[in-house]
């Protein structure tokens, strides 16, 4: 019993060693940066903006970068931002994974009076108000853009497959609407716009779009499947970066 | 025992029933103090609260706040629900992979059916039903196919989620019609117990379903026939089917009831979110497992607690917590839930071995 209390004492103590390095807040503002999870490089180069930052302002600024481990469905990253209210940090940025859910946690930023900043992907239309900001692409141009090329590709139309991230992220379904609507030459309504079926010569193949939930080599076998099922494929447009992380994989296939 | 034997030797059996009671009535005094130390979730309530104790001073603004026991408690009430489906799985021998992806599915059938115009409690029932069909397959399987629970459920993780993925068109569904008030209100409400000063004590609902379950379910293993034959499957599942305990429609309740548990959790959760995604629940079948087996839940049967689910549930997530708000690099969670899961299982093979 005696070394199972050891045992409890030593987890307990490296917890608060652990802790204890990272706690020197005095009268530094704290800004948390929440990705959508923390296992796509992509977010990583956000950290290292913000690593800079706190940097440049002389340590008057203390980056605080936390997000779920992996995106799921966007539930544990609202869980996180909560806490983040309760801690009362001075900000929060957030790319929200589910923009449903973060608009239902950020709710209670407003009333904590903790400036909001959405990045990389915005709220909904309706929750708009609950934040300052949005930085970021314009997500529908870059649909537009992207469309464009497809066009520019293959001026006749054809078959194509959208790669998104998460069925809920709001910069993926943007942009998946600037793809559609362009293709089919038709504003829809709202994102994610509205599936071709022959508009314009152009149709999504069956089976997609593909949700990768910013699973890089989940991505990569979407696209090899996609493209040995469908040989005469005319497009495959990703509506950011996936299968190109791992560019060994991706370069045995594209 | 036969009535002969009872009845032939009163005279040499009086002075030895009397020290097998006194021997009896000893084992239960000593059980009594023992049970309570000697219990895993015993020990994990103890960190529990030198965690909370020290964090409670070293950040009492943000950790020792009313706002913050409301969020850890909510946070882990979803999984704390789970595990306790989990434990009785676990309890008969086996186990559940597919909790996670069970929530995935009734997410999505709980958003189509609102965004259909279904009422809330329409929308709940369709939501059990779904999650309570999903684990009498699994039981069925299990119990009277004879298949391994573990590829089971592992099929069975694979084919909720695909489902939920075909069923929601891969969209996230967040327009929730006339029945959706009430339902987020499942998940969002909270019941205000007392105001000091500026802040408010209150419990969520999801806290208040998982105690009330977590009750119910310790009330049912201790006082009932079905909870001591899930034990006694776990056991030994030979000699329970020996002393006549139906193993096989029981194994298939237990499974039942997991995918109920789980399907409980998803409603509470989409309520609370207020979105409906097929990805919901991802992973978090390892989460109520580590829950389930921090708590004590022995992984080859025959042990395990509903008071261990919730208080495994309470530690994953305060550790979580705890991390956030002392500012720890939250890539770091992992690292102590994973020390913790360990460490209370290599408590509880202490106990077993001392006790």
């Amino acid at each position: 019993m005696l070394r199972s209390a050891l045992l409890c004492a030593a987890a307990v103590g490296a917890l608060v060693l652990a802790a204890g390095g990272a706690s020197a807040a005095d009268k530094r503002y704290t800004f948390a940066l929440v990705p959508k999870n923390t296992n796509n490089p992509f977010f990583d180069q956000a950290l290292d903006g913000c690593r800079k930052a706190e940097k440049e302002l002389g340590g008057s600024v203390q980056c605080l970068y936390i997000g779920p481990g992996e995106h799921g469905g966007g539930d544990e990253q609202a869980q996180i931002v909560a806490d983040l209210i309760t801690k009362r940090v001075d900000g929060i940025a957030v790319s929200p994974a589910n923009a449903a859910a973060i608009a239902n946690a950020l709710s209670g930023a407003k009333a904590a009076n903790i400036p909001v900043l959405t990045w990389d992907s915005d709220l909904l239309e309706r929750d708009k108000g609950l934040r300052v900001a949005y930085v970021g692409t314009h997500n529908y141009d870059i649909g537009v853009n992207l469309a464009k090329l497809a066009q520019q590709a293959k001026p006749q139309g054809g078959t194509l497959c959208i790669q998104s991230g998460g069925a809920a992220a709001a910069n993926h379904n943007e942009r998946m609407q600037g793809i559609r609507d362009t293709l089919s030459g038709k504003k829809s309504a709202g994102a994610p716009g509205e599936r071709l079926a022959g508009q314009n010569g152009w149709t999504e193949a069956s089976g997609c779009p593909l949700y990768t939930d910013d699973d890089f080599p989940r991505s990569i076998q979407q696209m090899e499947d996609t493209l040995a099922k469908l040989p005469n494929l005319d497009a495959f447009v990703p509506t950011g970066g996936f299968p190109e992380f791992l560019p060994d994989a991706y370069r045995n296939i594209a | 025992m036969s009535p002969d034997t009872s009845q032939a030797a009163p005279a040499h059996a009086a002075p030895a029933h009397a020290a097998i009671d006194r021997a009896i009535l000893d084992a239960r005094e000593r059980s009594a103090f023992q049970g309570l130390v000697a219990s895993q979730a015993f020990w994990v309530t103890i960190a529990l609260a030198v965690i909370c104790v020290i964090m409670g001073m070293w950040q009492p603004a943000s950790f020792a706040t009313f706002d913050n026991f409301f969020n850890i408690t909510r946070n882990f009430s979803f999984i704390g629900i789970m595990a306790l489906g989990m434990v009785a799985v676990i309890a008969t021998g086996g186990i559940d992979l597919s909790v996670g992806s069970v929530m995935g599915l009734v997410a999505v059938v709980c958003g189509l059916m609102l965004q259909g115009g279904s009422s809330w409690w329409m929308t709940v029932l369709a939501g059990l039903a779904a999650g309570g069909a999903v684990g009498a397959i699994n039981g069925v399987l299990v119990a009277y196919v004879g298949l391994s629970s573990f590829v089971v459920t592992l099929g069975m993780l694979s084919i909720a989620r695909s489902v939920a993925v075909v069923l929601s068109g891969n969209r996230m569904i967040y327009d929730f019609g006339p029945g959706g008030p009430v339902f987020k209100l499942l998940g969002n409400g909270r019941l205000d117990l007392f105001r000091i000063g500026e802040s408010t004590l209150s419990l969520s609902f999801p806290l208040i379903v998982l105690i009330v379950l977590t009750a119910a379910f310790a009330a049912v293993l201790k006082m009932t026939a079905w909870g001591r034959y899930i034990l006694a499957i776990g056991g030994n599942e030979n000699a329970a089917l020996l002393t006549g305990v139906p193993v096989k429609r029981v194994k298939v309740q237990c499974y039942v009831v997991s995918g109920l548990a789980a399907a409980l959790a998803a409603v509470l959760n989409v309520g609370w979110s207020g979105s409906a995604i097929n990805a919901l629940g991802t992973g978090y079948e390892l989460l109520a497992i580590s829950a389930a087996v921090i708590g004590g839940a022995n992984l080859l049967g025959g042990h395990g607690s509903a008071y261990g689910a919730f208080i495994g549930a309470a530690l994953i997530f305060v550790i979580r917590n705890a991390l956030l708000m002392a500012g720890v690099d939250s890539n770091w969670q992992g690292t102590f839930v994973g020390v913790f899961l360990v460490a209370a299982v290599y408590l509880g093979k202490i106990r077993a071995k001392s006790g």
